[in-house]
Protein backbone atom coordinates (compact mmCIF):
# COMPACT_ATOMS: atom_id res chain seq x y z
CA UNK A 1 0.00 0.00 0.00
CA UNK A 2 1.64 3.56 -1.00
CA UNK A 3 2.27 5.87 2.28
CA UNK A 4 1.11 8.80 -0.29
CA UNK A 5 -2.72 6.58 0.21
CA UNK A 6 -2.19 5.93 3.42
CA UNK A 7 -1.31 9.10 4.36
CA UNK A 8 -4.39 10.85 1.87
CA UNK A 9 -6.74 8.54 3.72
CA UNK A 10 -5.52 9.50 7.29
CA UNK A 11 -6.35 13.04 6.44
CA UNK A 12 -10.00 12.31 5.36
CA UNK A 13 -10.60 10.39 8.37
CA UNK A 14 -8.88 13.07 11.27
CA UNK A 15 -9.98 16.57 9.76
CA UNK A 16 -13.97 15.35 9.61
CA UNK A 17 -13.33 13.87 12.42
CA UNK A 18 -12.02 16.83 14.24
CA UNK A 19 -14.40 19.56 12.99
CA UNK A 20 -17.04 17.55 14.17
CA UNK A 21 -15.79 16.67 18.13
CA UNK A 22 -14.66 20.52 18.10
CA UNK A 23 -17.65 21.81 17.36
CA UNK A 24 -19.46 19.40 19.66
CA UNK A 25 -17.31 20.58 22.39
CA UNK A 26 -17.63 24.59 21.80
CA UNK A 27 -20.99 23.75 21.67
CA UNK A 28 -21.30 22.04 24.99
CA UNK A 29 -19.22 24.34 26.63
CA UNK A 30 -21.20 27.38 25.20
CA UNK A 31 -24.31 25.73 26.96
CA UNK A 32 -22.68 25.15 30.60
CA UNK A 33 -21.74 28.81 29.83
CA UNK A 34 -25.77 29.62 28.96
CA UNK A 35 -26.89 27.78 31.69
CA UNK A 36 -24.80 29.76 34.54
CA UNK A 37 -25.28 33.25 33.28
CA UNK A 38 -28.99 32.43 33.46
CA UNK A 39 -28.65 31.45 37.08
CA UNK A 40 -26.87 34.12 38.45
CA UNK B 1 -32.94 36.12 21.33
CA UNK B 2 -35.62 35.71 19.05
CA UNK B 3 -37.80 32.73 20.31
CA UNK B 4 -37.07 29.86 17.81
CA UNK B 5 -33.66 29.96 18.28
CA UNK B 6 -33.97 29.69 22.18
CA UNK B 7 -36.83 26.59 21.50
CA UNK B 8 -33.63 25.12 19.14
CA UNK B 9 -31.20 25.50 22.03
CA UNK B 10 -33.10 23.47 24.39
CA UNK B 11 -34.31 20.73 22.52
CA UNK B 12 -31.96 17.44 23.03
CA UNK B 13 -30.39 16.98 20.08
CA UNK B 14 -31.40 13.85 19.14
CA UNK B 15 -31.17 14.08 15.16
CA UNK B 16 -27.44 15.37 15.62
CA UNK B 17 -26.88 12.27 17.04
CA UNK B 18 -28.65 10.33 14.83
CA UNK B 19 -26.69 12.30 11.76
CA UNK B 20 -23.52 11.72 13.55
CA UNK B 21 -24.07 7.52 13.63
CA UNK B 22 -25.22 7.76 10.33
CA UNK B 23 -22.34 9.72 9.22
CA UNK B 24 -19.35 7.41 10.82
CA UNK B 25 -21.10 4.04 9.64
CA UNK B 26 -21.54 5.54 6.16
CA UNK B 27 -17.96 6.63 6.23
CA UNK B 28 -16.67 2.94 7.34
CA UNK B 29 -19.07 1.76 4.74
CA UNK B 30 -17.53 4.25 1.90
CA UNK B 31 -13.84 3.16 3.17
CA UNK B 32 -14.54 -0.59 2.04
CA UNK B 33 -15.53 0.80 -0.93
CA UNK B 34 -12.41 2.68 -1.30
CA UNK B 35 -10.32 -0.08 -0.71
CA UNK B 36 -11.80 -3.56 -1.28
CA UNK B 37 -14.97 -3.14 -4.07
CA UNK B 38 -13.33 -0.90 -6.16
CA UNK B 39 -11.17 -2.24 -8.88
CA UNK B 40 -7.37 -1.71 -8.69
CA UNK B 41 -6.36 1.03 -11.59
CA UNK B 42 -4.06 -0.24 -14.33
CA UNK B 43 -1.70 2.90 -14.60
CA UNK B 44 -1.38 4.36 -11.54
CA UNK B 45 -1.40 1.44 -9.26
CA UNK B 46 -3.12 1.93 -5.42
CA UNK B 47 -2.40 5.20 -5.39
CA UNK B 48 -5.25 6.26 -7.76
CA UNK B 49 -7.74 5.34 -5.21
CA UNK B 50 -6.68 9.08 -3.55
CA UNK B 51 -9.32 10.10 -5.86
CA UNK B 52 -12.63 8.42 -4.85
CA UNK B 53 -12.31 10.98 -1.45
CA UNK B 54 -10.42 13.64 -3.58
CA UNK B 55 -13.68 14.38 -5.82
CA UNK B 56 -16.61 13.57 -3.23
CA UNK B 57 -14.33 16.57 -0.74
CA UNK B 58 -13.64 18.48 -3.24
CA UNK B 59 -17.95 18.31 -4.13
CA UNK B 60 -18.61 19.03 -0.83
CA UNK B 61 -16.91 22.26 -0.62
CA UNK B 62 -18.01 23.54 -3.99
CA UNK B 63 -21.43 23.13 -2.64
CA UNK B 64 -20.74 24.48 1.00
CA UNK B 65 -19.62 27.40 -0.94
CA UNK B 66 -22.16 27.23 -3.26
CA UNK B 67 -24.87 27.20 -0.30
CA UNK B 68 -22.51 30.47 1.09
CA UNK B 69 -23.54 32.20 -2.21
CA UNK B 70 -27.04 31.44 -2.09
CA UNK B 71 -27.87 32.50 1.86
CA UNK B 72 -25.47 35.77 1.39
CA UNK B 73 -28.30 36.48 -1.61
CA UNK B 74 -30.86 35.87 0.73
CA UNK B 75 -29.53 37.67 3.55
CA UNK B 76 -28.51 40.59 1.57
CA UNK B 77 -32.22 40.84 0.46
CA UNK B 78 -34.38 39.78 3.84
CA UNK B 79 -31.39 41.26 6.71
CA UNK B 80 -32.23 38.34 8.92
CA UNK B 81 -29.43 37.11 11.01
CA UNK B 82 -30.13 33.63 10.71
CA UNK B 83 -29.08 33.51 6.26
CA UNK B 84 -25.86 35.01 7.52
CA UNK B 85 -25.20 32.12 10.05
CA UNK B 86 -25.70 29.55 7.48
CA UNK B 87 -23.65 31.19 5.16
CA UNK B 88 -20.81 31.78 7.69
CA UNK B 89 -20.75 27.91 8.82
CA UNK B 90 -21.18 26.60 5.60
CA UNK B 91 -17.96 28.76 4.33
CA UNK B 92 -16.07 27.41 7.04
CA UNK B 93 -16.85 23.56 6.34
CA UNK B 94 -16.44 23.92 2.81
CA UNK B 95 -12.97 25.49 3.17
CA UNK B 96 -12.00 23.02 5.47
CA UNK B 97 -13.09 20.31 2.29
CA UNK B 98 -11.38 22.31 0.19
CA UNK B 99 -8.08 22.18 2.44
CA UNK B 100 -8.35 18.25 2.24
CA UNK B 101 -8.76 18.55 -1.33
CA UNK B 102 -5.36 20.67 -1.76
CA UNK B 103 -3.33 18.51 0.59
CA UNK B 104 -4.60 15.10 -1.10
CA UNK B 105 -4.47 16.23 -4.07
CA UNK B 106 -0.66 17.00 -3.89
CA UNK B 107 -0.18 13.72 -2.27
CA UNK B 108 -1.83 12.16 -5.66
CA UNK B 109 0.28 14.77 -8.20
CA UNK B 110 3.72 12.78 -6.33
CA UNK B 111 3.63 9.90 -7.48
CA UNK B 112 1.95 10.20 -10.52
CA UNK B 113 3.29 13.35 -11.93
CA UNK B 114 6.40 13.53 -9.62
CA UNK B 115 5.98 16.67 -7.97
CA UNK B 116 3.83 18.17 -5.28
CA UNK B 117 2.55 21.05 -6.97
CA UNK B 118 2.45 22.39 -10.47
CA UNK B 119 1.09 26.66 -11.38
CA UNK B 120 -1.71 24.43 -14.21
CA UNK B 121 -5.02 26.30 -14.68
CA UNK B 122 -7.17 24.07 -12.02
CA UNK B 123 -4.42 24.16 -9.03
CA UNK B 124 -3.75 27.80 -9.51
CA UNK B 125 -7.32 28.43 -9.27
CA UNK B 126 -7.63 25.99 -6.15
CA UNK B 127 -4.91 27.78 -4.45
CA UNK B 128 -6.37 31.52 -5.09
CA UNK B 129 -10.12 29.74 -4.37
CA UNK B 130 -8.82 28.77 -1.12
CA UNK B 131 -6.69 32.09 -0.28
CA UNK B 132 -10.28 33.57 -0.76
CA UNK B 133 -12.12 31.50 1.48
CA UNK B 134 -9.72 31.89 3.90
CA UNK B 135 -9.66 35.57 3.77
CA UNK B 136 -13.15 35.28 4.21
CA UNK B 137 -13.24 33.77 7.49
CA UNK B 138 -10.52 36.03 8.68
CA UNK B 139 -12.75 38.96 7.71
CA UNK B 140 -15.63 37.55 9.79
CA UNK B 141 -13.81 38.25 12.88
CA UNK B 142 -12.16 42.07 12.28
CA UNK B 143 -15.45 43.95 11.61
CA UNK B 144 -16.74 45.75 14.99
CA UNK B 145 -20.51 45.99 14.03
CA UNK B 146 -21.97 42.43 14.24
CA UNK B 147 -24.64 44.05 10.40
CA UNK B 148 -21.97 45.13 8.89
CA UNK B 149 -19.71 42.31 9.22
CA UNK B 150 -22.61 40.36 7.76
CA UNK B 151 -22.99 42.53 5.02
CA UNK B 152 -19.41 42.87 4.13
CA UNK B 153 -19.16 38.68 4.42
CA UNK B 154 -22.72 38.44 1.98
CA UNK B 155 -21.05 40.80 -0.46
CA UNK B 156 -17.75 38.95 -0.57
CA UNK B 157 -19.19 35.70 -0.43
CA UNK B 158 -21.11 36.00 -3.61
CA UNK B 159 -18.27 37.67 -5.01
CA UNK B 160 -15.74 34.79 -4.27
CA UNK B 161 -18.22 31.95 -5.34
CA UNK B 162 -17.21 33.14 -9.16
CA UNK B 163 -14.21 30.87 -8.17
CA UNK B 164 -16.28 27.49 -8.32
CA UNK B 165 -17.18 27.33 -12.03
CA UNK B 166 -14.20 29.04 -12.75
CA UNK B 167 -12.22 25.87 -10.94
CA UNK B 168 -14.98 23.58 -12.49
CA UNK B 169 -14.37 24.51 -16.15
CA UNK B 170 -10.76 25.70 -15.90
CA UNK B 171 -9.82 21.72 -17.01
CA UNK B 172 -12.62 21.91 -19.73
CA UNK B 173 -11.39 25.78 -21.65
CA UNK B 174 -7.62 25.84 -21.40
CA UNK B 175 -4.51 23.45 -21.54
CA UNK B 176 -4.07 21.04 -18.46
CA UNK B 177 -2.20 18.38 -16.94
CA UNK B 178 -5.36 17.75 -14.58
CA UNK B 179 -7.24 14.47 -15.35
CA UNK B 180 -10.84 14.99 -16.70
CA UNK B 181 -13.14 12.16 -15.59
CA UNK B 182 -16.41 13.58 -15.93
CA UNK B 183 -17.11 14.85 -19.39
CA UNK B 184 -19.59 15.15 -22.27
CA UNK B 185 -19.06 11.55 -23.01
CA UNK B 186 -19.52 10.21 -19.64
CA UNK B 187 -16.90 8.71 -17.33
CA UNK B 188 -14.14 7.44 -18.37
CA UNK B 189 -13.85 4.97 -15.32
CA UNK B 190 -15.39 1.13 -14.81
CA UNK B 191 -18.51 0.64 -12.89
CA UNK B 192 -17.36 -0.12 -9.88
CA UNK B 193 -15.63 2.72 -9.90
CA UNK B 194 -18.41 5.22 -10.60
CA UNK B 195 -20.09 3.32 -7.60
CA UNK B 196 -17.35 3.91 -5.21
CA UNK B 197 -17.10 7.79 -6.11
CA UNK B 198 -20.52 7.93 -6.46
CA UNK B 199 -20.97 6.27 -2.79
CA UNK B 200 -18.19 8.54 -1.21
CA UNK B 201 -19.85 11.87 -2.79
CA UNK B 202 -22.98 10.79 -1.37
CA UNK B 203 -21.22 10.00 1.89
CA UNK B 204 -19.38 13.28 2.22
CA UNK B 205 -22.60 15.17 1.49
CA UNK B 206 -24.10 13.37 4.59
CA UNK B 207 -20.89 14.33 6.74
CA UNK B 208 -21.27 17.97 5.57
CA UNK B 209 -25.18 18.27 6.64
CA UNK B 210 -23.74 16.64 9.81
CA UNK B 211 -21.21 19.16 10.28
CA UNK B 212 -23.50 22.39 8.94
CA UNK B 213 -26.13 21.58 11.34
CA UNK B 214 -23.88 21.09 14.46
CA UNK B 215 -22.08 24.04 13.45
CA UNK B 216 -25.56 26.10 13.23
CA UNK B 217 -26.52 24.95 16.46
CA UNK B 218 -23.22 26.17 17.74
CA UNK B 219 -23.51 30.40 16.22
CA UNK B 220 -27.19 30.55 17.86
CA UNK B 221 -25.87 29.55 21.04
CA UNK B 222 -22.63 32.03 20.69
CA UNK B 223 -25.50 34.48 19.98
CA UNK B 224 -27.62 32.87 22.91
CA UNK B 225 -24.54 33.83 25.20
CA UNK B 226 -23.67 37.04 23.84
CA UNK B 227 -27.43 38.10 23.97
CA UNK B 228 -27.49 37.29 27.63
CA UNK B 229 -24.16 38.93 28.54
CA UNK B 230 -25.70 42.30 27.15
CA UNK B 231 -29.21 42.09 29.17
CA UNK B 232 -27.03 41.30 32.15
CA UNK B 233 -24.63 44.41 31.73
CA UNK B 234 -27.41 46.52 30.68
Amino acid sequence: MPIYLIVAYVIFCVVPLYVGVRTSLRYRRLLREIGMQRDS
Amino acid sequence: MIGRESVMLQRKNRVGIVLAVFSVVAFLGALWMVFDYAPREATMGDVQRIFYFHVASAWVGFFGFFVTFVTSIVYLVREERRWDIIAASSAEIGLAFITMTLLTGMLWARPVWGVYWTWEPRLTISAVQWLLYVAYVMLRGSVASPEREARFAAVYGILAFVTVPLSWFAIRWWRTIHPQVVSGEGMAITPRMVQTLLSSIGVFTLVYVTLLRQRIRLAHAQDALAALQLAQES
